[in-house]
């Protein structure tokens, strides 16, 4: 693989990364807001 | 030789991103994610309920059919509530009201939106919930609104709209405090529980449980849960908590029947409170410390006489039979 390339695939994997991890932690922060409490507490990791 | 080392050394980097951001989204989704139920699925409205089990006159519904020789005749009252009284309300509307006196826009019953119903404007049962059922019953949107007490802003709303509510009490309900129930805390007093709220308890362990962080859980300003809760706080004012306490093992509040008949998860416990548990004899001997009345709400001005009829018959020996036999405590 040559620098290029690999440099191409680094920042797709860092930029799709960084997307996705912000959207899971968005979707999180409103669906949290949104839920039951009862189960929030009843999903603990215990 | 320079290229057959770095390609290892490239696809190594390669992995590491790529297991690093998995590794972060499936913490993320462990901790969080995993235990968000969906608000908007008519399935898991476990914040809501499912109105569908309470609709009067279908033989599905989970209600109680009082038997009685009281009927109304005339103009009908409209019955609205909060989620907990659902199956007080709309038991009443099935064992007095004639069948069709429940109408759905486009005809028939759907829960697919925001609070699970579709009841037509003109259907004698509503389903607003405490925040929006107390402005619709200040508007004149319905006759009788069944719920716990106002919160400030409520009476607020209906002095400034020059609207006086009667306030009824019809039954006796605890409010419960509830962990995971694979917490081994199943006791704590009145007194901790504050403290808890007002952030002067952050671990478990300072109440006899493991070592891991408490998330006192709040819920949405007006609800007669939250409401209810700033009143058993007194003058102790609510910390805020830490970001991460999310982390944590929660503490919520709610009502008993709720938790225990409506919603009723098997994940979650009720606490005992100075070492008495919420159950209907000590609601009803009032040992449980936190006991509380629910109200049949409805305007001094009034015009429709079957309101106060309503009302007498529910405090009557029939009415309170109805309100026990869905799982409430009565007031008399």
């Amino acid at each position: 693989m040559n620098d290029h390339h690999y440099q191409k695939l680094l920042y797709a994997i860092l930029a799709t990364g960084v997307v996705l991890t912000l959207a899971h932690l968005i979707y999180a922060i409103v669906a949290y807001q949104q839920s039951s409490i009862i189960t929030f507490i009843a999903r603990e990791w215990w | 030789m320079k290229k057959s080392t770095a390609l290892p050394r490239q696809l190594a980097t390669l992995c590491c991103l790529l297991s690093f951001f998995l590794l972060l989204n499936f913490c993320l989704y462990l901790v969080l994610t995993r235990r968000l139920s969906n608000n908007f699925s008519s399935v898991s409205q476990a914040k809501m309920i499912d109105v569908a089990a309470y609709l009067p006159h279908e033989e599905t519904s989970d209600l109680v059919m009082q038997k009685t020789d009281f009927s109304l005749s005339g103009e009908l009252p409209t019955l609205d509530g909060a989620a907990a009284l659902v199956p007080v309300y709309a038991s009443v509307i099935h064992s007095l009201y004639p069948e069709g006196s429940v109408t759905y826009e486009s005809g028939q019953f759907s829960d697919d939106n925001y609070y699970g119903e579709n009841f037509a404007p003109d259907s004698k049962m509503q389903y607003h919930n405490t925040v929006r059922g107390y402005r619709a019953i200040v508007d004149g949107d319905t006759d009788i609104f069944f719920s716990a007490a106002p919160s400030e802003e409520q009476k607020q709303y209906a002095e400034e709209q020059g609207v006086e509510l009667v306030y009824v009490p019809i039954g006796l309900e605890a409010f419960v405090f509830f962990v995971n129930a694979n917490n081994p805390v199943d006791s704590l007093t009145v007194e901790q529980v504050r403290s808890i709220y007002a952030g002067d308890y952050t671990n478990w362990n300072e109440l006899g449980g493991i070592d891991r962080v408490i998330n006192p859980v709040t819920r949405i300003e007006g609800s007669g849960s939250q409401t209810m809760m700033l009143a058993f706080m007194k003058d102790r004012p609510i910390a805020k908590k830490s970001p991460l306490a999310f982390m944590g093992a929660g503490i919520g509040h709610s009502f008993r029947y709720y938790m225990n008949g409506m919603v009723a998860n098997s994940g979650v416990k009720m606490l005992a409170l100075n070492g008495i548990l919420p159950s209907v004899d000590n609601i009803k001997n009032r040992t449980y410390p936190v006991v509380t009345p629910f109200y049949a709400i409805y305007r001094k001005d009034t015009q429709n006489p079957n309101v106060q009829a309503l009302i007498d018959w529910l405090l009557s020996e029939e009415g309170q039979a109805l309100i026990e036999a869905v799982g409430y405590v009565g007031i008399r």
